[in-house]
């Protein structure tokens, strides 16, 4: 399971965004190389992504590229150019069906190989974009150990499903039913979609903590101000974590004394709630996944 | 003359024009508010980016808005590749 | 029997007393001849003339005099100006130009200058074209750049003399009571002109809204104004508070201004009682914004917002979280209205506000400062005059007096500016000296002055993100490079005047 509680979408051809994006401190940067890039800038996206990821220093967030789908011309100079820049971690948009994910994975091999970089070093983060999509999903995940991450996109989705997006998200509710359970099915981490309105903090926090019952641990998000709102919402309380610590603690004790059973709070302790409390400390950055 | 060009006319950004040539010289014409300030850097970043591409006959046109040295680096790449007839990768 | 003389009213009086010396026998004869009833129904004051050029003429304007302007009507000021043309249309000349600052609205004194109608500037600060032509060498002579209060203190102290203050007033009677408050030019305090108004020997009010007697409000009084002058306008309200109250929607300054914001918390010194001064900007605005949460959340009332007063400030005033603002300078229209109809709303004189030499300036009683920075050094000196490339475009203002003040001088300031980098190794020209400087705040980093470590501690405490000064240079040289500095040459273009009128620094001229 990793932290990402956040991904800030900067488009891939946008200078401006290289250098803030950090500043804002989202768990994971996503570059876009996909939707916010004109087919005819492609390339000078890409080029600028590259370079800005060999020359900045991005400090924690783990950096990402949206790369285009499969079924592009754009997904082989895609990869082949991000890779070696120093991109160790990519969504792949329209991951309709395990194919897509096999045919990135084979080709990260190749370009790994060629680049004297260790097999399966480079991370997939599947992106669910379509009915297909949703449906294939428990499949799709599985189709690489590369595959460390789903990401629901709910514009092309009620695309797909013939709808429309509305502030309320009851078009989403199947997908978003689903792919957590998918997802932690899986053992990865489930982002929720983005939120277009970036002025309605009230309905982005309102979907957040929805998302969050359903059991994502991420967001996407378009706006640097939606980052702190997600990383309030997203992240244990403070009596969370400090139970969770005392759990982990207690644990170590007994193991350490060979004590099978324990209890913290007089509650008697066993391995789901060991489990969710090593969860906790890793949301929390308290505990090395 | 196969020519490129990359880049936009936006702040933080440059738009960088580049003519191959068959023979001749590499020439680099910056236009900057920034020239007094940083114009030795960004030609030397500029030569620098145009040498790993091979580039040794050349006009190339920096027209910056106060761009940093990557954002100039990756758009002469583009330049040149596009310049090139995008084929050939750099 | 003591020696006696009669007067002019026919009464014998001593010729010399112990108390008095020699006595001045009464000789008057009666009221001034103006104030008998005639057949004009209209009381003659003598102070109200029709143009400008009456009013410098019955001052006695001389070449080679000093005068004065105030600049509350900042970029919309139609005052200065005006009288410029006036004084050129006289064939003046020689005239050095005491202003409190001098703004976008000032660039026609590039053509006096090289006509001859003006030969010596004093200011805060310039900008825009009149900023770049001074840096090149326009004046022979070294302008002499002052602060808010260095400037009151070398009214107050004699180090200048006014000859002839001209002070635009938006409300004036025709015996020189006056206000900046009321009329269609309404501009708020005149704190900066009523030192100008205690001390020039002969004061100009220009008025585009002359009232019946009396004015009120008074902010400067008819006992200390001469001439009185009508013209149609004195500025444009537009143009007045441009910029200075923008509310920011940009992340990156909100980044900043929430780090300061979490500086101040942890400082402790966000208690009941304290006093407060923004700047104006968008960061230091935003500050004030994040501040008033914290207040109305545990329930803390200030006792003073001091400064250049914005309506931002004027919301906490009215909404309870401070107990009154002391106001040397109002920048928008909100807080002109506010300093009219809201006694708590107080209008300050610029001695007052920053004069380090009075028995108590306000400046000194803040317990915070934010301040912003066109630079700041590895040294925490600040520059807040000279551009990166040389040229002069900003304006000491506040800057060192509120520093030297305040308990908890921050300064906010992004990292870099497009590819300038704002934390440097030296700054181009020392405005506040280090020393007076707290902490510097930027988007990557919290800076703390060595000589505060139990401030640094408090901050690391919080968890704030503080490295070292040189650390937020060097990053931000990593992203820019280091730029070549401009070529200067061998002429003093400029000095800079720290507050108590020892010169901090000096400027040369650019060379293109």
């Amino acid at each position: 399971m990793y932290k990402m509680r956040t991904m800030l979408f900067c488009p891939a051809n946008k200078p401006k965004m290289y250098l803030n994006a950090p500043v804002f401190k989202p768990d994971c940067i996503l570059f876009d190389l996909e939707d916010a890039v004109a087919m005819s800038e492609k390339d000078a996206g890409r080029d600028l992504l590259c370079k800005a990821v060999e020359t900045l220093e991005f400090g924690d967030c783990m950096v990402f590229a949206r790369v285009n789908g499969t079924g592009t011309p754009f997904f082989e100079d895609d990869v082949r150019a991000i890779v070696p820049s120093g991109i160790r971690y990519m969504r792949l948009a329209m991951c309709d069906c395990p194919d897509d994910v096999v045919v990135l994975d084979q080709l990260l091999s190749e370009v790994e190989k060629e680049c004297g970089i260790e097999d399966g070093t480079v991370k997939i983060q599947c992106s669910i974009e379509t009915a297909k999509g949703v449906l294939n999903a428990r499949d799709t995940v599985k189709a690489s150990d590369r595959v460390i991450s789903l990401s629901f996109g709910a514009e092309d989705y009620t695309n797909s499903m013939g709808t429309v997006r509305t502030r309320e998200g009851n078009e989403l509710s199947y997908a978003r039913t689903y792919l957590p359970v998918v997802a932690a099915e899986a053992g990865i981490t489930a982002v929720d979609t983005v939120w277009s309105n970036y002025k309605d903090e009230e309905g982005f926090a309102e979907e957040v903590k929805w998302a969050k019952t359903l059991g994502f641990t991420g967001k996407s998000c378009i706006h640097p101000s939606q980052i702190k709102i997600a990383h309030q919402l997203l992240s244990p309380s403070e009596a969370e974590i400090e139970h969770a610590q005392r759990v982990v603690d207690a644990e170590r004790e007994a193991t350490a004394a060979g004590i099978g059973v324990f209890t913290v709070d007089n509650k008697m302790v066993d391995y789901p709630i060991i489990n969710k409390a090593k969860r906790i400390l890793i949301q929390a950055g308290r505990l090395e996944k | 003359m196969r020519i490129g060009e990359a880049g936009y006319e936006q702040s933080q950004d440059c738009k960088v024009t580049v003519k191959l040539k068959r023979r001749g010289k590499l020439k680099i014409v910056l236009n900057s508010k920034m020239e007094k300030m940083f114009g030795d850097q960004i030609l030397q970043k500029a030569q620098e980016e145009l040498d790993y591409l091979g580039v040794k006959y050349a006009d190339v046109t920096i027209d910056d808005f106060s761009a940093l040295d990557f954002v100039i680096q990756a758009r002469i790449r583009t330049a040149v590749r596009r310049a090139r007839g995008g084929e050939q990768d750099v | 029997m003591k020696k006696l003389q009669k007067n002019q009213i026919g009464r014998d009086v001593p010729e010399h007393i112990q108390q008095m010396g020699d006595v001045k026998p009464y000789i008057r004869s009666g009221k001034r001849k103006e104030k008998y009833i005639t057949e004009s129904d209209k009381v003659y004051t003598g102070k109200v003339v029709g143009s400008l050029k009456e009013a410098i003429v019955k001052a006695g304007l001389q070449d080679g005099m000093t005068i004065s302007f105030h600049h509350h009507l900042r970029a919309g000021d139609m005052v200065l100006p005006k009288v410029m043309e006036a004084i050129d249309e006289l064939g003046i000349k020689d005239l050095t130009i005491c202003a409190s600052s001098l703004t976008s609205s000032h660039e026609c004194l590039i053509d006096y200058i090289k006509k001859g109608v003006v030969t010596s500037l004093q200011t805060s600060g310039m900008r825009g074209e009149l900023g770049k032509q001074v840096s090149r060498g326009l004046l022979d002579t070294a302008v002499v750049f002052r602060t808010h209060g260095g400037r009151a203190r070398a009214i107050q102290k004699g180090d200048v003399t006014i000859d002839v203050a001209f002070i635009a007033a938006s409300c004036c009677d025709d015996m020189g009571n006056m206000n900046g408050q009321q009329g269609p030019s309404a501009f708020g305090s005149m704190g900066y002109a009523m030192v100008d108004a205690r001390y020039a020997k002969k004061v100009v009010a220009v008025t585009d809204n002359l009232v019946d007697f009396p004015a009120y409000p008074v902010s400067i009084p008819q006992t200390l104004v001469d001439i009185v002058a009508e013209i149609d306008q004195i500025g444009d309200p537009e143009l007045m508070g441009q910029g200075a109250t923008r509310k920011t929607k940009s992340p990156l300054e909100l980044t900043i201004a929430e780090y300061a914001s979490k500086v101040l918390i942890a400082s402790g010194l966000i208690k009941n009682g304290f006093s407060y001064q923004a700047g104006t900007g968008g960061v230091s605005l935003a500050v004030v914004r994040f501040l008033r949460d914290y207040m109305k959340e545990n329930h803390i009332i200030g006792s003073f917002g001091s400064g250049g007063i914005t309506s931002t400030m004027v919301e906490l005033l009215n909404e309870g979280l401070f107990t009154g603002l002391l106001d040397v300078q109002t920048f928008d229209k909100g807080a002109v209205e506010s300093i009219r109809n809201n006694g708590n709303h107080i209008e300050m004189d610029a001695g007052t506000y920053a004069d380090p030499l009075t028995k108590g300036c306000v400046t000194n009683n803040l317990d915070i400062m934010i301040l912003s920075a066109t630079e700041v050094d590895v040294n925490f000196n600040v520059n807040v005059l000279t551009a990166s490339n040389g040229y002069v475009m900003g304006a000491l203002g506040g800057h060192p007096d509120t520093a030297a003040g305040a308990k908890l001088a921050i300064v906010v300031c992004p990292l870099t500016r497009k590819r300038i980098p704002i934390v440097v190794d030296e700054v181009m020209t020392i405005c506040t000296p280090g020393p007076s400087v707290d902490v510097v705040v930027t988007e990557r980093g919290i800076a703390v002055n060595p000589n505060n470590p139990l401030l640094k501690a408090e901050l690391v405490k919080a968890g704030l993100p503080v490295v070292d000064i040189k650390e937020l240079r060097d990053m931000a040289y990593s992203i820019t490079g280091k730029p070549n500095p401009p070529k200067f040459g061998e002429n003093i273009i400029g000095v800079v005047e720290y507050r108590d009128g020892t010169v901090i620094d000096m400027i040369k001229n650019v060379i293109d």
